[in-house]
């Protein structure tokens, strides 16, 4: 306790000569625009807790730059005309340093160019299209997760591995998160493993929960496997309806099965066939003392598990405080211009970085089976495999190319 | 329409009893808060005047037609899209392209409206609503043309490149004559004919008047209202989403006019200014907004139904001496 | 394929009609268009939700018996919402109506939010409906038949008691003219109370009885309400049978629509339901559409 008193004494001393060095005053400003409430709401809001566990953290070693966080958030009802409207706020009248938080593709792209346009600096911790790095890139944003590509691009790698598997379908959100996954997936599946055939993709109205008709089509259509990328209602439909049409028993679901779909899905889970992909599962981790000390303190502050947002969100606060002290301040020039030379040891791995030409962040995606395990009262990942973020960025010159084509 | 409509047209807006002595104030006012207030404020009240506009525009329809809406979102959108969609596949050039979005909008309004105004009360709401629907639709899943659900973003520099206060300042004169030019068709014969059909649509068509040809007209305007609302919001933020022609922009919209007070003009300016103020300030402290929304609403509808003209009205009626 | 999808169909056909049923009971009666209807759906799941692992978890009559409670609760708020509010704007501006509804769903809504969490909950299924028919190397499950058989026996208890019962006449006669009947001595207010309860009832079992086979989050509302509508206006607002007929093709529709127009799953059933208002339209010059 005293060792800890002493620490922000320092800090405070640290922070009074940063003053008088000329930083300004007053508390380092994050923008909380999140999706607080409408189709986003359950996974923004393990983000904030995420993120409020981190600003708890860096206050109480001084801060960054010796300067407290301050976390302001506001909802953007996931519209994205509500999101740029509160962005604008956020930075006009909060006078924020940084704009975070949000999770539909539409509006973390209507935030952006929020951000563009003030230049103030941005990153994803939840949403995560590649548009946001490829066509619509703007200096100002990166993202600390592994965007929607690189998710597809695991998964195809899983599927890969698997030769008994010779046939994949693919179940899709109609919008676009689902239909670019299905093609990157398929793009990638393609060049690892010629042999597979691959069935027409059938897509499903976002947020269709009667999913019965579409689980007849793809079971038509005798794949081995099925990669789905389903966005939330629509995925939790089709795992409790896949059951009585012996989908699980026929065929495979290979699918993004984070933490609090794990926790929703309870006893329903299909006992077997069903694999997740994940970006921060807390069971599977390396489980460093930062680690377990972090689900630790985000259970006794929520009485649940952390779920991947909620490490997402977590280390992209701590990153952006990292790349804060390297800059030396939180001017957005100076932010953007450090932002490739930090290496950044965050919960899901050591070595973090982001890539300057489309601000991607080298995170891992996890992929694993989903079982039921003992010591936990929601079925977990097992047998889950950690694919680096490097190999799933696509190549620097792929995405000039693409710039250059969507002009 | 001729020169020559364009002509009387606006002959009687001039003539149109407008009180000058609260509309020029209240502009004065508006264009100080402007400059003197900062960016945020001036965004904020650039908002409200879109928003009123297209408030406005449904309440047009609802107060005076009698006709109510659940797809008056889609000629936001498409007034949106109209103008952006030029500028980014058409190439047209975005000044000029600003026209592109009302016109896309009220061609709009008059294919939907067509087959609108053959129907009446709630199957009219109904059927609005099925083409709102289907317009979103279009806008969200057509990715080769729309850019699908996540829209348009990045195409121009936003507001032209004018600063918030600049573009506040167009957005007071544009949004100023579009509302004249609304209260003129309202008092004018055409205006006329639009209450007598929203009133009794049969002694209406007795006394020769076609009641779906004015319906329709109604239709047409309101859309292109919209439609000029739905552009002026796509250049604030130099961006276009198919949200902008969803239900929840449909419902701001009533909500509005509810709040503000039906069958009063003045009812979708003051329900914009009202629901755009209360939605920002009570969101930035509580996150259950739509709580307090609903309550308001249950308030209003059991306490004022006409809404703050309504109230506004009795206490100048009580008040009458001293004003 | 063809006639497993049909199947499908009709099995989502019956959920919606079940939906539909109590919305259309409503506004054929009372004329007014109960956007909450969603609203009631949805606590009707969320009630089951919290009830089912009370009531002997797992049987089939512990899941009935936690529907039936969870029905009559909502029904019993739509009683309470009926009585304080919507009677004392009988009669005014129909917008006002409407929006009154509205901001029921709005309330509801976020005092969802605030109970159970923006995260989905699943509903434990009944042991005797997990399984499946299966014949050969087809399955198809035994819930949504379950569902189905439900469905029909709210069918054929309404046919009961709206031909074979005094309130069924009543009602009949409310639905026909609602002024004759008030002439006639009949407490006008107790019939709208009595349907409001009967609509809000059948929309907490709609929304009970399909908990445990979808999705259960506080979004629910407007999924449902959205679909409700669009069964109603295609079977004809207050037509019972009308509303059979329209969740029917709504529900086969979409099963079939699956197979043969698969990009326009989100449009298609818009589509359907302008046709039919345009056929209507045609039909008499002028007048309103009933």
């Amino acid at each position: 306790m005293l060792e800890k008193n002493k620490k922000a004494v320092v800090a405070v001393a640290l922070a009074a000569l940063a003053t008088s060095a000329g930083a300004q005053d007053g508390p380092v400003k994050v923008g909380f625009a999140a999706d607080l409430t409408g189709a986003c709401a359950a996974l923004s809001e393990d983000g904030l807790n995420g993120a409020k566990i981190a600003a708890e953290e860096i206050n109480a070693v001084g801060g960054i730059l010796g300067r407290q966080v301050e976390l302001i958030v506001r909802d953007t009802q996931t519209k994205p005309d509500e999101g740029a409207k509160v962005a604008r706020d956020l930075i006009t009248n909060d006078r924020i340093d940084v704009l975070t938080g949000v999770c539909s593709s539409a509006v973390m792209l209507a935030e952006s160019a929020v951000s563009a346009e003030l230049k103030v600096p941005f990153y994803a911790a939840i949403g995560s299209t590649q548009r946001a790095n490829i066509e619509l890139f703007q200096p100002y944003f990166w993202q600390v997760q592994a965007n929607a590509t690189m998710e597809a691009y695991a998964a195809a790698e899983y599927v890969a591995k698997k030769p008994e598997w010779e046939k994949i379908s693919a179940l899709g959100s109609d919008y676009e998160w689902g239909h670019t996954s299905v093609a990157a997936f398929t793009e990638r599946l393609k060049e690892l493993r010629p042999d597979i055939a691959f069935a027409d993709p059938i897509y499903a109205k976002v947020g269709e929960t009667a999913m019965a008709p579409y689980i007849t089509a793809t079971l038509a259509q005798q794949p081995d496997a099925v990669f789905a990328p389903l966005f939330g209602p629509s995925l939790g439909a089709t795992l409790k309806q896949g059951q009585g049409f012996g989908f699980f028993q026929k065929t495979n679901l290979v699918t993004l099965m984070t933490v609090d779909t794990l926790q929703s899905q309870g006893a329903s889970m299909p006992a077997a066939n069903v694999y997740g992909i994940a970006r921060a599962p807390f069971f599977a981790l390396e489980q460093s003392p930062e680690v377990t000390a972090f689900i630790e303190t985000y259970r006794a502050a929520y009485g649940e598990y952390p779920t991947d947002w909620a490490i997402n969100a977590y280390d992209g606060l701590h990153f952006y405080a990292a790349v804060a002290e390297k800059a030396g301040t939180v001017e957005a020039e100076a932010i953007i211009a450090a932002l490739p030379q930090v290496s950044f040891d965050g919960l899901r791995e050591k070595g973090l970085t982001i890539r300057a030409l489309d601000g991607q962040m080298n995170a891992p995606v996890y992929v694993g089976k989903a079982a039921k395990v003992e010591g936990y009262d929601f079925p977990i990942l097992t047998e889950v495999e950690k694919f680096e973020g490097a190999p799933l960025m696509p190549a620097e010159d792929l995405i000039l190319q693409a710039r250059e084509a969507a002009r | 329409m001729t020169a020559q409509d364009l002509r009387t047209l606006w002959a009687r807006v001039a003539r149109a009893t407008v009180s000058w002595q609260f509309v020029v104030p209240a502009l004065a006012a508006v264009l100080a808060i402007n400059w003197m207030a900062s960016t945020s404020t001036s965004t904020m009240m650039t908002e409200i005047m879109i928003m009123a506009l297209f408030a406005s525009s449904l309440n047009l329809l609802m107060s005076f037609g009698h006709m109510v809406s659940f797809g008056h979102a889609a000629y936001f959108g498409l007034g949106a899209y109209g103008f952006t969609l030029a500028v980014v596949r058409g190439g047209v050039p975005p000044e000029l392209a600003l026209a592109v979005g009302p016109l896309a909008a009220a061609l709009g309004g008059l294919v939907f409206g067509a087959l609108c105004v053959r129907l009446t009360q709630i199957y009219f709401a109904m059927l609005t609503l099925a083409c709102a629907q289907i317009t979103y639709t279009v806008l969200f899943q057509w990715y080769a043309f729309t850019g699908g659900d996540t829209g348009i973003t990045g195409f121009m520099i936003p507001r032209f490149g004018l600063s918030e206060k600049g573009y506040a300042t167009a957005v007071l004169v544009v949004v100023t004559l579009c509302l004249l030019a609304l209260w003129g068709i309202v008092k004018s014969p055409l205006g006329l004919s639009i209450r007598a059909v929203g009133q009794d649509r049969y002694r209406a068509e007795a006394l020769g008047l076609g009641a779906r040809r004015v319906q329709l007209v109604a239709f047409v305007i309101a859309a292109f209202f919209a439609g000029v609302a739905g552009t002026l919001y796509s250049v604030l933020h130099g961006a276009a989403f198919p949200d902008y022609a969803g239900l929840g922009i449909t419902l701001d919209g009533l909500i509005m006019v509810v709040i503000g007070g039906l069958n009063s003009f003045a009812g979708g300016i003051w329900g914009a200014i009202i629901y755009e103020v209360l939605a920002t300030f009570v969101s930035k402290v509580i996150h259950e907004w739509e709580l307090v929304l609903g309550l308001i609403l249950l308030a209003i509808c059991l306490v004022a139904p006409a809404g703050f003209a309504g109230v506004s009205a009795r206490l100048r009626a009580m008040l009458g001496g001293i004003f | 394929m063809v006639l497993i999808q049909l199947v499908n169909g009709l099995m989502e056909g019956m959920t919606l009609f079940l939906i539909a049923s109590g919305l259309t009971l409503i506004f054929g009666v009372t004329r007014i268009i109960n956007f909450a209807h969603g609203s009631f759906y949805m606590l009707g799941a969320f009630l089951t939700y919290e009830l089912v692992p009370l009531i002997a978890p797992g049987t089939l009559w512990g899941f009935f018996v936690a529907v039936a409670v969870s029905a009559a609760a909502v029904s019993a708020l739509g009683v309470l919402f009926e009585t304080t509010v919507l009677r004392r704007i009988y009669g005014k501006d129909g917008i006002l109506q409407l929006i009154v509804t509205v901001a029921l769903v709005l309330i509801i809504r976020d005092l969802v939010r605030m109970t159970w969490g923006a995260n989905s909950v699943s509903v434990q299924m009944p042991d005797a409906l997990m399984g499946a028919l299966v014949a050969g190397n087809t399955y198809f499950p035994l819930f949504p038949i379950a569902i189905f058989a439900a469905g029909l026996t709210v069918v054929f208890a309404m046919i009961w008691v709206i031909y074979f019962t005094r309130a069924g006449i009543l009602l009949r006669a409310g639905t026909d003219d609602r002024g004759m009947v008030a002439l006639l001595g009949v407490n006008e207010k107790l019939i709208f109370t009595a349907v409001f309860a009967a609509g809000a009832f059948l929309a907490g079992l709609a929304g009970g009885l399909s908990a445990p086979y979808g999705e259960v989050n506080y979004l629910l509302d407007t999924t449902v309400i959205v679909s409700a509508f669009i069964v109603c206006v295609i079977g004809g607002l207050g037509n019972l049978y009308g509303a059979l007929a329209g969740a029917l093709v709504v529900g086969v529709t979409k099963a079939m629509g699956v197979m043969y127009f698969p990009r326009l799953s989100m449009v298609l059933i818009f589509l359907i339901m302008a046709a039919v208002l345009i056929a209507r339209s045609m039909g008499r010059q002028g007048g309103p559409a009933r």
